[in-house]
């Protein structure tokens, strides 16, 4: 799975407003019903299931990266956007580090496998150092946009 | 002098598969021993299951068998613990029957 598959391209910010864990959630689910991905009376359902998930045990998986989800009945197939905080965000990470690329994914609840190959992307990908920093320096929707493509295109780190 | 060694197959039997929340509990685990493990899938990646990013790279679904090689004083039981971890799903039944004793 590439990362145009499921990343909403209208959805991607390059400078999140949130400080913390919540606002975070929030605010990535308001770029999906902005770019109209998601239905209005189902967004803060979606907020409180991954805040709920998050509750389980953080997906702030260390290097800086979080992986905040969930599987929700509303949407049929699985969508996720891209969101980066230049300041870094408390997210109660497994190394206790802050959080700067943030890939938030909804997934159908029938869908296990679909969610799987997304998070297989996204950690093999960022695996790639050069990778993981052009993209936390990303100033702009379109540059992080671009970096995702080349990243579909292998030009990181090894497939 | 050689190290203690020791590895065992493991398979991947919950439904949702070695997912994030699997990846973190299986870092915890591995953590608490000295030997180094290594996790290894049938495509022959290797990766530290210490690092979630590793371990979620693997894309491992259901059914999946993958190899554990560890090396240092506690091989055997960190593979041990690891190889229970998977046997029970990684908990993720029990919380959705919470049948008490």
């Amino acid at each position: 799975m590439k990362f145009a598959d499921f990343v909403c391209r209208e959805a991607i910010r390059a400078d999140l407003a949130a400080d913390d864990k919540e606002e975070v959630i929030r605010e990535m689910v308001q770029t999906l019903l902005d770019a109209g991905k998601i239905e209005k009376d189902e967004s803060e359902s979606i907020v409180k299931a991954i805040l709920k998930r998050e509750e389980l045990g953080s997906t702030g998986i260390g290097r800086g990266v979080a992986v905040p989800h969930t599987k929700h009945p509303s949407v049929d197939q699985l969508m996720g956007t891209v969101a980066i905080s230049h300041e870094g965000v408390d997210f109660a990470s497994l190394d206790g580090e802050k959080v700067y690329l943030f890939f938030l994914l909804i997934s159908p609840p029938d869908r296990p496998g679909d969610h799987l190959r997304a998070l297989e992307n996204i950690s093999r990908q960022l695996r790639d150092d050069t990778f993981c920093r052009f993209l936390k320096q990303a100033k702009s929707t379109g540059e992080i946009w671009q970096l995702l493509e080349e990243a579909d295109n292998n030009q990181f780190g090894s497939p | 002098m050689s190290e203690a060694s020791a590895t065992r197959t493991v398979t991947v039997i919950n439904s949702q598969g070695l997912h994030a929340r699997a990846a973190v509990l299986l870092a915890e685990l591995v953590r608490r021993f000295q030997a180094k493990v290594e996790l290894i899938a049938k495509d022959r990646r290797r990766v530290a299951p210490t690092d979630v990013l590793q371990t979620l790279s693997l894309g491992a679904v259901q059914g999946e068998e993958l190899l554990l090689v560890a090396t240092g004083d506690d091989a055997q039981a960190a593979l041990d613990a690891v190889a229970d971890l998977f046997a029970r799903k990684f908990d993720e039944d029990s919380e959705t029957q919470k049948q008490e004793p």
